[in-house]
């Protein structure tokens, strides 16, 4: 009853609009995020378009989507056991199940320019629980957009729109709830939103897991502390151990294999890790972990990224990239980083608060934030250079030649083609790289159609002329395209293997 | 003496900074030539010329076979050289180049220290000024003497600045000694002055003293030594015309010419890699970005693609003007903000930002792996020490001449352009087949030609590194030097 009268009378007017209702910094955000989506979809349908970057990536996730469509899920043809070349699900690779949230817009529009959209919208996105974390740490909402802004650059996460298709790009919008609700302390929406992000890969349970420690830190009530470690622990328990490994149908789980140094199999790895601690600390320090923790932290200033808790999230991929002898994960453009560079992003928002309340005590009060802020839009998107390279937007001279040569391929039929190029036959039954002639010759041989690009000089394999005359000169294949160094072969004879029944 | 010790906290916290500086990057510089993993030919050059002059030749510059000042006219050289007598070798100009730059962090902090108020700031804009990629880049790249001239052209700023006259005149007397393209930039001071509305005298001086510097300079003492010789830095403005007069009626008459010469394709990136650590635009707010102008327009309109290497030696005063005007530009922008918005500080925000930038494009000049020994290293170090210190020798590559500039008679493949005849003139020969993708490359003709040569003697063929000895020795120091063809490089 009191509240009922309380309440204001009810309007006979009608509801302002969305837009009306936001404030100037909010339709500031709303405009930045437009632009972001648009530009930087546009950046990387350009880049698909003129072949300017590996395309590995976007015709796996393409080729999954297209046999889930097909009653396959998540099957990749590309992904084949060792032993017999039979094609298996992403999911003995990644316990991403979060794709089937994709499907119904891939169903829609299918094709690779879908998961671009997506995966630029999700990014441009993230901006929105970033502004709100910001607001609520630094209560000022200029600064807040200025930071949302920044996060959108940082490189870490700008350059997963032109870094082909990858999960983690799906993650930040979700883990940024996690941490406003968080912050907000609000329980159902933080574990809600938890959930839905442990859908997005294996790595995120030890992200989810560390928020519980963070919340045993700040002393906060048992569930906060026991809920995410032991859901997190648990999670990650079940898909490495027995979601992964039932789907990998006896394969050796690829991620045993960074950790080269310290065993091949995950008991051997932390028996190790824990018997010669020096090897681990000797590997820490090599100069590729230095530069790759130089370029991770440097546009965040440095060290603010470490002044507050919110970094705890960061450690379990850091110290996963830092420890792996893998070099690919060290590299700041490449999907490894989403999480680490949000997680340190948010850190780094707490240390914007100290240097403001340090600043209005040192200089009086002012408005300071604003400025910090702008300082960190700027690092952010002067770091460019990491990340971006004019070549991605560039067309190749024989851009024309390859077209053709794709045009010349008919449309479901098997297709062997380099990395560059092969995205361009991921929506189709099966597809590979050249890559299998050296590693699985026998299973290259069931391949109807080789396009070969010989004037590829950036993505291995190069193509010699003892391999163009592996072709050329073999009478079961028959050159059917030949302009400017780009050839096409059609195998002769036998039944064009795609109508074979999928494997199960 | 007290006096010149810093006063204040931050004077006596930029001083233990510019201490670490000064030995980290001479330590930096010498690891880096003595582990050979730098174009050393410049190196070479400057070491040449200080240690010719010791030995009975004035100031030699061995690539031209001719007085340095046919190419440089710089007075600024004798002032150094009581210190290379002392301490002569490669090391000391390393120093004296580190303590030059470390010096115009000094200047910087008194100047940002004027216009900004705050003591943290001022540490800030120095150590901007100081880890700038165009001028940090220079306590490692080679040898150039063009960094002895800023911190006297940034003290010329800062007595302009403090309306102290007679050291304004002074200093910019000083600094119109040195590299023959310093009267460009203090010419700046005389529409400076006009815009500030100083007296006569303020724009008068520095008018004077740049039109006889450049008069000296130009008419003088470069003719003087040059015996014919064409002044090498017109080739780089080819594009724009063969002679002064030319070039200088193009730039004025002809804006088709200027427009493609300010529109070559590598100017743009040279422009973004330049502008960013200064915040792009940001020092384009005040007029003090004058300064920057004369060496940034030679740079966007040379064809030379060298001079747009912002981590090379063209870019030192543009640097260097560049964060003062990013410096004077902060009170601006913090007065216009005030204005619309009200109470705001932009220091020591701004000054940290401008810091953080430029210490943060260290991947512009800064790789890790030359400071590493090579694979080879202890074979090219045991290769070098069979070669008698006074010897003849012809070496190859070209960036190897820092090594063997402590001589009167020394060539490389280049300067002999390969040829067997000028080449046979040398009684040792070093040959390091390691560096295949540097320009200029050693062609297999050139091993050969003293490989199966009976007069040559192969004392040294490891890790492809080859030394040669003429087996009946000829009489030292009889042997002409050969001069380079057209320089292509920095």
């Amino acid at each position: 009853m009191r509240q009922r009268r309380n309440s204001p009378k009810k309007s006979t007017e009608p509801r302002p609009s969305l837009w009306r209702r936001l404030t100037g910094p909010q339709r500031a955000l709303a405009a930045i995020i437009g632009t972001y989506v648009v530009v930087f979809f546009g950046m990387a349908q350009r880049c698909y378009d003129v072949f300017g970057y590996d395309s590995g990536a976007t015709a796996v996730y393409n080729n999954m989507l297209w046999w889930t469509l097909h009653g396959k899920p998540f099957l990749i043809a590309a992904m084949i056991t060792s032993e017999s070349a039979k094609p298996i699900s992403n999911l003995a690779a990644h316990a991403a199940y979060f794709w089937v949230f994709i499907l119904p817009f891939y169903a829609l529009f299918p094709g690779p320019s879908i998961l671009f959209f997506l995966q630029a919208l999700a990014l441009g996105m993230a901006a929105v629980p970033m502004y709100l974390i910001a607001r609520k740490l630094l209560e000022d909402e200029v600064a807040a957009v200025l930071l949302a802004a920044a996060y959108l650059l940082l490189p870490p996460l700008v350059s997963q729109n032109l870094n082909q298709v990858q999960e983690p790009c799906f993650l930040p919008v979700l883990l940024l709830f996690v941490f406003y609700f968080f912050l907000e302390r609000r329980y159902g929406l933080f574990l809600s939103f938890s959930a839905v992000a442990l859908l997005n890969r294996e790595n995120v349970p030890l992200a989810i897991m560390m928020f519980g420690v963070w919340a045993l830190v700040e002393r906060r009530s048992w569930k906060w502390v026991v809920v995410p470690i032991v859901c997190g622990a648990a999670y990650f328990w079940f898909v490495t151990f027995v979601a992964m490994p039932y789907f990998r149908q006896g394969e050796n789980w690829h991620v045993a294999r960074m950790f080269g140094y310290l065993g091949s199999s995950a008991g051997e790895i932390f028996k190790n890790a824990a018997l010669h601690p020096l090897v681990l600390v000797q590997h820490l320090f090599s100069s590729d972990n230095v530069r790759y923790v130089i370029f991770l932290v440097q546009p965040l200033g440095w060290i603010l990224p470490f002044f507050a808790l919110p970094c705890l999230v960061a450690l379990p991929d850091l110290a996963i990239n830092l420890l792996s002898e893998n070099t690919a994960l060290k590299v700041i453009p490449w999907h490894y980083n989403v999480l680490t560079g949000t997680a340190l992003f948010v850190s780094t928002l707490f240390a914007v608060r100290k240097i403001g309340l340090w600043q209005r005590r040192k200089y009086g009060e002012g408005r300071y934030l604003p400025v910090v802020a702008c300082g960190l839009l700027v690092l952010s998107a002067a770091h460019w250079f990491l990340w971006f390279q004019p070549g991605y937007l560039r067309e190749l001279p024989y851009q024309q030649a390859l077209n053709h040569a794709i045009e010349s391929i008919p449309k479901d039929v098997s297709v062997l083609s380099s990395v560059r190029i092969q995205a361009r036959f991921s929506g189709r039954p099966r597809y590979d790289s050249l890559n299998v002639f050296e590693h699985q010759p026998e299973y290259a041989k069931t391949f109807d159609y080789v396009l070969l690009d010989a004037n590829e000089r950036r993505f291995p394999p190069f193509v010699t002329q003892e391999f163009f005359d592996s072709f050329y000169k073999n009478p079961r294949y028959q050159l059917i395209f030949a302009e400017q160094n780009v050839f096409v072969f059609h195998r002769l004879g036998g039944e064009s293997d795609w109508k074979a029944p999928p494997p199960s | 003496m007290r006096r010149l010790l810093p006063q204040s906290t931050a004077g006596r916290v930029l001083a233990g900074i510019l201490v670490a500086y000064v030995l980290l990057f001479f330590w930096l510089a010498c690891r880096k030539w003595q582990f050979d993993t730098c174009e050393g030919g410049d190196i070479g050059v400057v070491n040449h010329i200080f240690w010719s002059s010791l030995h009975g030749q004035f100031f030699w510059h061995f690539d031209i076979d001719r007085s340095y000042f046919a190419m440089h006219q710089e007075a600024l050289v004798f002032v150094v050289w009581p210190l290379y007598a002392l301490f002569p070798g490669v090391r000391t100009l390393f120093f004296v180049q580190t303590m030059c730059i470390s010096l115009s962090g000094v200047v910087m902090f008194l100047i940002a220290r004027r216009v900004l108020k705050d003591d943290l700031s001022a540490v800030l804009m120095a150590l901007a000024l100081l880890f700038f990629p165009s001028i940090a880049s220079q306590n490692v790249n080679q040898l150039h003497t063009s960094q002895w001239v800023l911190p006297l052209l940034l003290s010329c700023f800062y007595f302009f600045l403090t309306e102290n006259y007679r050291w304004f005149v002074a200093f910019c007397i000083f600094a119109a000694l040195g590299k023959e393209n310093t009267p460009l930039t203090l010419l700046v001071f005389v529409p400076y002055a006009l815009w500030k509305r100083r007296g006569w005298r303020w724009w008068a001086t520095p008018l004077a003293v740049s039109a006889v510097a450049l008069v000296v300079d130009f008419k003088i003492v470069g003719p003087y030594f040059a015996h014919g010789w064409r002044y090498e830095a017109l080739g780089y403005l080819g594009n724009l015309g063969n002679n002064w007069g030319e070039v200088f009626r193009n730039i004025l008459f002809d804006p088709s010419k200027l427009w493609s010469a300010l529109t070559q394709a590598d100017n743009g990136p040279y422009l973004i890699q330049l502008l960013q650590p200064a915040l792009w635009l940001f020092p384009f707010l005040v007029p003090e970005v004058l300064f920057a102008i004369p060496d940034l327009f030679i740079n966007l309109i040379a064809r030379n693609n060298g001079m747009k290497v912002v981590a090379w030696h063209y870019n030192v005063y543009t640097g260097a003007f560049l964060v003062l005007a990013s410096l004077f530009a902060i009170p601006r922008v913090e007065a216009l903000i005030r204005k619309r918005f009200g109470s705001v500080s932009l220091c020591p925000v701004l000054p940290m930002l401008i810091c953080v930038m430029s210490v943060a494009h260290w991947p512009f000049w800064f790789y890790p792996y030359e400071y590493q020994p090579l694979p080879h290293y202890e074979d090219q170090v045991r290769a070098r020490a069979l070669i008698p210190r006074d010897a003849p020798v012809l070496y190859a590559p070209d960036r190897e001449g820092a090594f063997f500039s402590n001589r009167l008679k020394f060539a490389s493949n280049f300067m002999a352009k390969d040829d067997v005849q000028q080449m046979l003139r040398y009684d040792w020969v070093y040959l390091d087949m390691n560096f295949a993708q540097v320009y200029p490359p050693i062609p297999t003709t050139t091993l050969m030609a003293f490989a199966k040569n009976p007069d040559y003697q192969c004392l040294f063929a490891e890790s492809g590194i080859y030394v040669f000895r003429r087996k009946p020795v000829s009489p030292e120091l009889t042997v002409p030097a050969v001069s380079a063809p057209a320089p292509s490089g920095p």
